[in-house]
């Protein structure tokens, strides 16, 4: 199961059916961490999510499994089959 | 014939060859060049007719690239190859079969002195148990430094090739470690920082790419490691195109600069969290492009230097291999430029290379939230942990040569300053108290951005992330409750 650390204050960029996404977390909190998906430089999808809740990101579904809001914090997902 | 390692006959050819070519580079150029001019002229300027910047480099003007400078270059080093073979095989003979020939005698452009090799061979052995006395290592290590400065090229290759690793490891932690002995306050031991690193430049741009990884290896500063970063330990992202755990030192597949030089708009941060140095230089190089430019050069040996101005204001030329950080995929994993999602130059990476060899102001852990973790939170120097987030005032003096002046967080202060030339950074919040709905997507908390211009009474602001990542557009008011500390910056000396 792939899983993913997102970072804040770190982006990711990866690309999807040709488009360029870029992945960044805008807040975290004990409970919960806000990101958005960019595509060429336009916020898309922006999700707030607690842990155990899915969103979608480049065609897959990702579910919250840790959050960690201290210091730079961050947040664990994995991607569901 | 005379066998003395290889077939100078067969040497002597290819110098044959190489003239024949350079004969013809010429023609071959002019040619290229009258396709490109017809090209263009047919285009009638609707467009370029190359994004190539080696056929770019051919359009009017003398032949400053590929091919047409072989035609000067190639007659030049097949010279230089006779005269080497008439080193080996002199006209009365030749030296007798089995004769060894040493490579740098050979390859080099002038005869090492072995004499100064060997004595500065025996200065570095002789630090092996020295009695340094009461004032301390440092006029020991001082005079070994001197030695090696004053070898060529070739006489530093050789001296490399001699040394025992674990005379030149020996000379590393002599040389980095500073430290007063705590029974002796009056000594004075290893190379102050300044000094220690124009030495490591000196060897580096002197050396040839075969003596590059004992250096590494064996000499603190040579190499920044990745180890302590965050996204080395994490070692857990999967996802497509960020995964730590094949992150390595490689050569990087992409040019210093492509095309058009320094662009501040396409530098991207990458996986390292040092949002805190990168606003700061695209900040600088948005406002001043030809100064940024103008502070990093490729050596002819392949290393490239840039321009870092240390803690205490002090300029050097920080002088590294040309390997960097990769991913598994062999991306850069750091800084680089982004055009069209695509990764196309590696002069951020250089910068940034140069600030974690450089930084000295690393306090630890805070504010990364480590406490108490030694793996995260110690002070480190001249390392890619040592730049993991920081606080945004600390790293314009690296990158300007000036520290920075904290300036009022108010919309008309931060515009004069933006409008009389100052490079301006801003720290977001550490939470999304006042932040505008409209603006909760673009925005980052515990980041910092950097004024990209203003427009329509707004202020635009950039994100370190780069091309991708949404600009903030906010009002007066919005700028009041959103951003801290903005910083002005003043370019150069």
């Amino acid at each position: 199961m792939d899983r993913w650390r997102l970072r804040r204050g770190i982006p990711y960029r990866m690309e999807h059916q040709g488009e360029a996404l870029l992945v960044g977390i805008n807040d975290l909190t004990p409970d919960r961490v806000t990101f958005t998906v960019n595509v060429d430089g336009v916020p898309r999808d922006t999700f707030a999510l607690g842990v155990g809740e899915t969103a979608r990101i480049a065609g897959r579904p990702y579910t919250v499994v840790a959050i960690d809001a201290d210091g730079p914090g961050f947040a664990d997902l994995e991607a569901r089959a | 014939m005379s066998y003395v390692g290889f077939d100078v006959d067969k040497i002597r050819g290819l110098a044959r060859e190489m003239r024949k070519a350079g004969v013809t580079a010429g023609p071959l150029h002019r040619d290229l060049a009258k396709v490109l001019a017809d090209a263009e002229a047919a285009l009638g300027g609707v467009a370029p007719t190359t994004s190539q910047p080696l056929l770019d480099a051919m359009r009017g003007g003398p032949a400053k690239g590929l091919p047409g400078v072989l035609a000067t270059s190639l007659p030049g080093e097949a010279g230089e190859i006779d005269r080497r073979c008439d080193r080996i095989s002199p006209p009365n003979g030749g030296f007798p079969p089995g004769t060894v020939v040493d490579p740098m005698v050979v390859f080099d452009r002038a005869e090492p002195d072995e004499g100064k090799v060997n004595q500065a061979l025996d200065l570095i052995k002789g630090l092996n148990g020295k009695d340094f006395g009461t004032n301390g290592n440092r006029d020991d290590v001082r005079e070994v430094a001197k030695r090696l400065e004053e070898l060529t090229p070739a006489e530093l290759d050789l001296l490399l090739s001699k040394l025992d690793d674990a005379d030149l490891k020996r000379f590393g932690a002599l040389i980095s470690d500073t430290g007063d002995h705590w029974y002796n306050p009056f000594d004075a031991n290893g190379l102050p920082e300044g000094e220690r690193r124009d030495l490591l430049s000196h060897l580096l741009e002197r050396s040839g790419p075969g003596s590059w990884p004992k250096l590494a290896a064996d000499l603190p500063g040579v190499q920044p490691g990745f180890d302590t970063t965050d996204v080395f330990l994490d070692g857990v992202n999967s996802q497509s195109g960020v995964s730590t755990s094949g992150l390595h030192y490689g050569v990087p597949n992409v040019p210093l600069f492509a095309d058009g030089g320094v662009q501040a708009s396409e530098v991207a941060q990458g996986t390292l969290g040092d949002c805190w140095y990168i606003a700061s230089l695209k900040a600088t190089a948005a406002a001043d492009p030809k100064f940024i430019q103008d502070g990093i050069r490729q050596n002819a040996n392949g290393t490239i230097s840039v321009r870092v101005w240390d803690k205490d204001g002090n300029l050097h030329w920080v002088t590294m291999t040309p390997d960097l950080p990769l991913d598994s995929g062999g991306n850069i994993a750091f800084a680089r430029s982004v055009s069209n999602g695509t990764t196309t130059e590696s002069w951020p990476a250089y910068y940034e290379k140069a600030f974690a060899l450089l930084y000295g102001d690393d306090d630890g852990g805070a504010p990364d939230g480590k406490d108490g973790d030694s793996r995260y939170d110690r002070k480190e120097h001249g390392d890619y942990g040592a730049v993991e987030w920081d606080f945004t005032d600390k790293a314009p003096p690296y990158v300007t040569g000036n520290d920075a002046d904290g300036i009022d967080l108010d919309y008309d202060d931060v515009k004069k300053a933006f409008d009389s030339g100052h490079p301006v950074i801003v720290s977001s919040h550490s939470n999304m108290d006042g932040v505008p709905d409209h603006l909760k997507k673009a925005y980052v908390t515990r980041h910092v951005f950097y004024v990209k211009g203003f427009q329509n009474g707004k202020m635009v602001l950039g994100n370190p992330w780069g091309p991708g990542s949404p600009d903030l557009v906010v009002t007066p008011d919005e700028f009041k409750r959103m951003f801290d500390d903005p910083q002005k910056l003043t370019v150069g000396k």
